[in-house]
């Protein structure tokens, strides 16, 4: 179930510095049986840049659900959790944020719990289920 | 006397009976042939008792010797009053200190033997004795508490030392009387100026007591750790201190202990620290690593995988073990950090450990236009262990080369001075360097990567920052984006004996 419309293409965006969870993220995906438009980003500086400009210029194109990661170099998980809200508020738009961290650190998970935008921690790695989950609180 | 009115020999009979003065003559064999009657009074005996006896015979017989000596001094000196200071036994039997002075008179006429005159001085001899006691008893507890006291007579500004403060530096007191500026000559340079404006805040009336603890140097060169304190015990009208005394105490024991004390929490709380990040990691890239490597070996178990796929699979697969090996380095290397350094601190030359360093960079140097300038000749030698002082340049340099602009050739420029009992080193590039306003406090904590497109390990300042700190020394960074970093390192020059 993606909501409001079955038919509509869901977008995912995975960002994470690490290639290889990037890769598993998209093959769990692929491997439902649902349609989803998978968009990875290896650097959490490129996604924001991207977001910004599709904000400015096309929110069609702008993600149903993006899966973070928190330990990335030069901007962290949280770093871009901050400049992200901040703009969708200017662009007035809600985009949900799931963490995907190989972090079993309670204090991550305590940390991501206080961003408004993010609705679910997950502990590496991403499977099916959990994807389910995710998608099922996104349509509560 | 003509002038006197009465009979004459009363007169004299009466200032005899009254003076607190004993007189007595003694003929040429020492026998007793007058007393005066103040002896009544002075001692309890009646003249009578004694007359026709010996000299000596109620003196103490430890001192009948110096009744001997005193008479023969006055055998020798005719009409020159020779004194003397006895115990003489009272007529309730108990003896009392007396002091008086015997003269040879044989040749007056009228006199014929030697005239003694004394007085009972008992209780000037007690307070004298009593003083001494006490003085005594004072000089015991200075010593049994290893104090110190100076004494300072700020009007001739002369100051006062006892044994106690001259001895605790090695000194005589012969050796410091009549300097004045003593003391400060011997502060160390690094407290002079804090511990004399506290002493002159108390002089001036501005500061309630002067307590400080500073180091100041032994005869033998050494610093020792004193606490000082002092007060101002008179003033004149207008408050202008005249005198003031203070004690000292030696402390430097209590100050090794708690500079071991300082050293050893920063020690655990190092380990302790180090443990949380051990965890971190172990959690984070241990585990990433591993779950990408279920994942993938999972994936490739699936008969329905594209053969495009399985190679990429099988590529990553080699690549997860990879980091897990680098992690596990990593790890290792954190780990070894707290071992027992302290053993390891040895007299190191800078250049050479410097030059030993860059042939292990010879190869990547060899690719990159670069300018690397070194001057150690400020201070040559550190004391610091040696895997420790090659990691530092190891990181530095390896830093400098990977964070290095391709706009302009590399600069490394590495200088050495001394600063107190440490050893500054200045280490400068002119490479990307870091926005320290957004990375200012991240600088040396572990997996901290502030470069887009660098795949640093996250490690090298981290481990820098704790082979100094670990030792009592300090790490500082200054940088600028576009424009460079430089380090400045301050090392403890081993550790304080």
């Amino acid at each position: 179930m993606t909501g409001k419309n079955d038919n509509r293409l869901f977008r995912v965006f995975v960002i994470d510095d690490d290639e290889i969870n990037n890769f598993l993220c998209r093959k769990v995906l692929e491997s439902s049986n649902k349609v989803y438009e998978v968009k990875s980003f290896l650097s959490s500086k490129k996604a924001l840049d991207y977001i910004k400009d599709i904000c400015l210029t096309n929110l069609e194109i702008l993600p149903d659900i993006i899966l973070l990661d928190i330990n990335m170099p030069y901007m962290d998980g949280w770093e871009f959790l901050e400049k992200f809200e901040k703009i969708l508020a200017k662009c007035n738009k809600d985009i949900p944020v799931a963490m995907l961290s190989s972090s079993v650190y309670q204090k991550d998970k305590e940390r991501s719990a206080k961003y408004r935008s993010v609705i679910h921690y997950i502990s590496k790695p991403l499977t099916s289920e959990q994807f389910e989950e995710i998608i099922y609180k996104i349509n509560q | 006397v003509s002038e006197l009115k009465g009979n004459i020999a009363n007169f004299y009979k009466s200032i005899l009976y009254n003076s607190s003065d004993v007189f007595a003559v003694l003929d040429e064999e020492g026998i007793i042939k007058f007393k005066s009657d103040s002896l009544k009074r002075v001692f309890g005996y009646n003249p009578e008792e004694l007359i026709g006896r010996e000299g000596n015979t109620l003196i103490h017989p430890e001192d009948i010797p110096t009744v001997g000596e005193a008479l023969a001094k006055s055998i020798e000196k005719a009409n020159t009053p020779i004194p003397f200071s006895v115990r003489y036994r009272h007529k309730k039997g108990n003896y009392r200190w007396v002091e008086g002075t015997v003269l040879n008179a044989l040749s007056d006429p009228d006199i014929s033997g030697f005239i003694v005159n004394y007085r009972d001085v008992t209780e000037k001899y007690e307070m004298i004795a009593h003083l001494t006691e006490s003085e005594k008893h004072l000089n015991l507890a200075l010593k049994g508490g290893d104090l110190g006291i100076w004494d300072w007579d700020l009007v001739n500004d002369k100051v006062f030392y006892n044994q106690q403060w001259a001895a605790m530096l090695d000194y005589t007191l012969e050796e410091i009387n009549g300097d004045p500026n003593f003391w400060e000559r011997i502060l160390h340079p690094d407290d002079s100026e804090r511990v004399t404006s506290s002493l002159m805040a108390h002089i001036k009336g501005e500061q309630e007591i002067y307590e400080e603890e500073y180091r100041i140097q032994t005869k033998h060169g050494e610093w020792k750790w004193i606490l000082d304190r002092g007060k101002v015990f008179d003033r004149d009208k207008n408050g202008k201190a005249l005198r003031a005394a203070g004690t000292h105490l030696d402390i430097t024991q209590r100050k090794l202990i708690n500079e071991k004390l300082k050293l050893k929490t920063k020690q655990l709380e190092n380990i302790n620290a180090d443990l949380e990040q051990f965890a971190y990691i172990a959690s984070h890239n241990l585990r990433g690593s591993v779950i990408n490597l279920k994942s993938l070996l999972d994936l490739n178990d699936n008969p329905n995988l594209k053969e495009s796929e399985r190679k990429y699979v099988v590529d990553k697969m080699k690549f997860s073990v990879g980091q897990l090996q680098q992690t596990l380095d990593d790890l290792i290397d954190i780990v070894s950090l707290n071992k027992n350094v302290e053993d390891q601190i040895k007299e190191l030359q800078l250049d050479e450990v410097l030059r030993e360093v860059l042939v292990e960079f010879e190869e990547p140097l060899m690719k990159i236009e670069h300018n690397l300038t070194f001057d150690f000749s400020k201070a040559r030698v550190v004391r610091f262990p040696e895997s420790y002082l090659k990691s530092i340049f190891q990181n530095l340099i390896s830093n400098a080369i990977k964070y290095r602009s391709e706009d302009r050739v590399l600069k490394i420029d590495i200088r050495s001075k001394k600063q107190n009992d440490k050893i500054n080193i200045r280490f400068s590039d002119n490479g990307l360097g870091i926005d320290l306003n957004k990375y200012g406090d991240k600088i040396f904590k572990i997996h901290q990567r502030f470069h887009e497109g660098k795949t640093g390990r996250g490690l090298g300042l981290y481990i820098i920052n704790k082979q100094i700190t670990q030792l009592g020394g300090s790490i500082a960074i200054d940088s600028e984006e576009s424009k460079g970093t430089t380090f400045n390192l301050l090392l403890k020059n081993g550790l304080m004996r």
